[in-house]
This record gives structure tokens, C-alpha cells and sequence, in this order.
């Protein structure tokens, strides 16, 4: 690895510099971190660790027109790891007796959360929403993620994450299905059917 | 029922309008005959308008600078990190090429070790296939080996089959299935079936040999199954799992070789009685 006054030296076959890169890709990259994880400081944390990786893999890059599909797949795997490495550590944590008072109160409080209470009225639709998010499986949120907020096709999905379109229509199916019985209580309200 | 079926494959294309030319027509003309399906694709509608309404906070524009700065100064910190070790593998590299007795004597000692184990179990050890044959033959003689091996030779296949069955390819990664496991166990159970197939008892009962047959067919596939086989291929396998009931015959098996114990079992408790009175 360089130093930082090496970075604008560093050129993938095309030519193009890795500063370059990050100007052209971070929003973009931040942005799908954000909608993964839903909050900012996460977000960054994720987007960054995925242009480290890309520095480090930069000169295997072969050129632009692959590198968008390989930045949205490096971020969802690096997103679904980091998540299973972090459910892992909880779980030993959790299983560790000497869990303080405060904390088993701040697990209990995180616990209240993600299920939300029968009076869903007085909650803010937007916790219910990330609520609905959090609770379905990470291959099914990331392939709502990619066809809902970043309008990409089933097909292009397929070739990021690297499965089957069918296994992609699956998941996108099974996300909408869950996030449906999540929202019933919306779903079932007539100001937000879809005007045909 | 089956259109109901084929419109709700359809459903993920058409909430994204990716429909196109006689698949939209066709499913327009379902969704006009079917209430069922109609509501169903309403209702997924209207949840992706509510998803619409998910607000993510974004960054002003002053913040991007800042993140490229950060970018860079993890950058560089990583850099003289693995500077340092770079620096020190490049000083090992150097120190043992200057010494190149401290690599090749202990390379030859480790080939000298490996070369004679190789011969030693090529000259010593006797033949795998003959030991199991004979043994095969063996086993197959004596009615109480047939009927412990066969016992167990269900319980293992039920416990493989029930495995595969309850794998799902979409929900599930396919390490949680064990192949490796899965196939040294098969591979177990295929020696157990050709001992069976030959064993007379086995072979009176035309229902017990199919059975194995049939197990010894599942078994075959998952042998010669791929380590990092893909989702369509076990599916296939669960299919032929499905297909021939083969769960349900050794639940049947077991039952009746149960009920053959506890029949036996109280006929001669009965005839004890019977003798005392």
C-alpha cells in the first residue's frame, strides 16, 4: 500500500486515478451503505471500507463499466458480514452472565423496538418501516434495497449478487410478502393503495 | 389454481413494470378474472408506496469533502501499517536466503517423513476392497447382523434424507448442509445396502429390497454431489426424495418391524401365562 501523496498516482488499466473514482462513486456507494444500514455513521464506516477494499484490489479493476456492479456487490457482502460477525458477538455476548443492569435495560428497550407495540397508531410510520426492514433475512433485504430504492433490473441484481434471476425474483416475492404482514395495519388503509 | 401459480411468479416483474409483450397481457387478463390474485397484488402494491416513504437523512454537500479526507487518512495509516510487516517478511526473506541450510534441511526431512509413510501403507496395509468384501459376506450370514444393520441403515438414511428435505436452497447457505458429511456417511451406507441386497431376508421381501434400492439410488447422488453444488441440484434431490416417498417407507418399515417386536413380545408372555395357570 502507497502513501496518501501516491494515491493520485495510482491508475486502474484504463487510465482512470483512484481519487477520481472515490469523487465519481462515493455518493453513490454511501447512499446504498445508508439504505443498508439505516443510519449515517454505519454508512460511512461501510461505504469507506469498501473503497479501501478497492484501492487494495485496484489494479485487478479492468475498467469503469465493471466497477459499478463490483462496488454495489462488495457492499452488500461486506454489509451481510459485518452483520453476522456483529449477531455472532452478540449472541456470545448475550450469553456472557455478567451482563450489567443498564445494559440488559438497553437490550430490553432494543428488543421493544424491533417489535412494535398493538397501539401502532401513536408510533411514527418511519420506525415501523426500518422495524419492517430489520426483520427480514439479509439476502432479501439487500435485493429489495437494490430493485426498490436503486431501481436496478431483476437481471442486473442477479449478476451483482452473483445467484440465479429466479432465486432473485424469490427473494424480492418473499421481502414484499414479509414487509406486507409487517405493515398490514398501513397496508390495510385506503390513502396509501396505488392509484392504477 | 395453476394460473393463480404462474401469475404469482409474475408478481415480482410486474410491482416493477419489467412485464413486457404477451406475459403483461397475459397476466392483465388473470388479474381481470381472479379477485384473489387481484387483492393479493394490490396489497404488495400499496406496501411498496408505503416503502416510499422511508427518509434517509443526506449529508450536506460541505460533508463530502470531509468524507474523502477521512477515506484518505485510513488509507494511509493502513499503508504504513502494512508497511512494517511488508519491511519485515522482505528482511525474513532476505535472512533465509543467506541461509538456505535453515529451509532445505527441514523441507528434506519432511519429504524423507512423507516418502516413507506413503511406502510403508502401499507395502503393509492389506487391500480396502477385500477387507470389506469379506466382511460383507459375513455379515450378510448371520440373520442378527442383517437385522441390526438394517435397523440402523434406516435410522442413517432417514437421518439424511430428513436433512436434505428441510433445506431450504433460498433461506438457508448451503454450509449448513454438510455435504462433506453427508457424503462420507452415504458412502458408509452404500457398503451397508450391498450387504443388505445380498442377505436372504432382504431378499425374500420384495417391499425391503426396493426400499433399499431406492435409498441406494439418493445415496449414489449424494456422493457424486458437488462441494459447492447449487441450489437446483438439491432441489432436484428433494424433489426425487419427495417423489418416492421414500421418508414415508421408512417410517412404514420401522413401524411394522415394531409392531412385529411387540407382537412377538406378548406372545410369549401370554404363553409364559398360560403354562403357569
Amino acid at each position: 500500500m502507497k502513501t496518501r501523496s501516491q494515491l493520485n498516482n495510482k491508475i486502474t488499466t484504463e487510465g482512470t486515478g483512484f481519487r477520481e473514482l472515490v469523487r465519481k462513486h462515493k455518493r453513490r456507494t454511501y447512499y446504498l451503505a445508508l439504505r443498508l444500514t439505516g443510519d449515517h455513521h454505519s454508512a460511512e464506516d461501510l461505504s469507506q471500507e469498501v473503497f479501501i477494499k478497492l484501492y487494495r484490489s485496484f489494479d485487478k479493476i479492468k475498467g469503469e463499466s465493471k466497477l459499478s456492479t463490483w462496488l454495489y456487490r462488495v457492499t452488500v457482502n461486506t454489509w451481510i458480514s459485518s452483520k453476522r460477525k456483529r449477531s455472532f458477538s452478540m449472541l456470545s455476548y448475550k450469553d456472557n452472565a455478567s451482563l450489567t443492569e443498564m445494559e440488559k435495560e438497553k437490550a430490553v428497550q432494543e428488543n421493544m423496538l424491533s417489535f412494535p407495540a398493538p397501539d401502532m397508531e401513536s408510533q411514527d410510520l418511519k420506525d415501523h418501516i426500518e422495524n419492517a426492514l430489520n426483520n427480514i433475512t439479509e439476502r432479501e433485504k439487500a435485493v429489495f434495497i437494490l430493485r426498490h430504492y436503486e431501481d436496478l433490473p431483476l437481471r442486473d441484481i442477479a449478476d451483482i449478487l452473483k445467484i440465479a434471476e429466479g432465486t432473485v425474483k424469490s427473494l424480492l416475492f418473499r421481502a414484499v410478502r414479509k414487509l406486507r404482514s409487517e405493515l398490514s395495519f398501513y397496508v390495510e388503509q385506503p390513502n396509501f393503495e396505488r392509484a392504477e | 389454481m395453476n394460473n393463480c401459480i404462474k401469475s404469482m411468479k409474475l408478481f415480482p416483474k410486474a410491482l416493477y413494470g419489467e412485464l413486457a409483450g404477451e406475459e403483461k397481457k397475459w397476466f392483465s387478463l388473470h388479474l381481470e378474472d381472479c379477485e384473489r390474485c387481484t387483492s393479493e397484488y394490490n396489497k404488495m402494491a400499496a406496501t411498496l408506496n408505503i416503502m416510499n416513504e422511508r427518509k434517509l437523512p443526506h449529508p450536506e454537500d460541505s460533508y463530502w469533502e470531509e468524507y474523502s479526507r477521512i477515506l484518505y487518512r485510513k488509507i494511509d495509516v493502513l499503508g504504513r501499517q502494512e508497511g512494517y510487516f511488508s519491511r519485515v517478511k522482505d528482511r525474513f526473506i532476505e535472512i533465509m536466503a543467506f541461509q538456505p541450510r535453515l529451509v532445505y534441511a527441514p523441507a528434506l526431512v519432511l519429504v524423507l517423513i512423507i516418502l516413507s509413510l506413503t511406502a510403508g501403507k502401499n507395502f503393509y496395509s492389506v487391500p480396502q476392497d477385500t477387507t470389506d468384501t469379506v466382511l460383507a459376506e459375513a455379515r450378510s450370514a448371520d440373520p442378527y447382523l442383517v437385522n441390526t444393520t438394517m435397523d440402523s441403515y434406516l435410522e442413517r438414511s432417514k437421518v439424511i434424507l430428513t436433512t436434505i428435505s428441510n433445506f431450504d436452497p433460498v433461506e438457508d447457505d448451503v454450509y449448513t448442509l454438510d455435504i462433506p458429511g453427508q457424503k462420507d456417511l452415504s458412502r458408509k451406507l452404500l457398503r451397508d445396502a450391498e450387504m443388505l441386497q445380498s442377505a436372504p431376508e432382504i431378499r425374500d421381501s420384495r417391499e425391503l429390497l426396493k426400499l433399499v434400492y431406492d435409498l441406494q439410488m439418493i445415496m449414489l447422488k449424494i456422493v457424486e454431489m458437488d462441494e459447492m453444488t447449487d441450489e437446483f441440484e438439491i432441489d432436484l434431490l428433494k424433489l426425487s426424495i419427495r417423489n418416492s416417498a421414500l421418508l414415508f417407507k421408512i417410517n412404514i418399515e420401522q413401524i411394522k418391524k415394531r409392531t412385529d417386536e411387540r407382537n412377538s413380545k406378548t406372545g410369549r408372555e401370554t404363553g409364559g401365562k398360560r403354562i403357569v395357570s
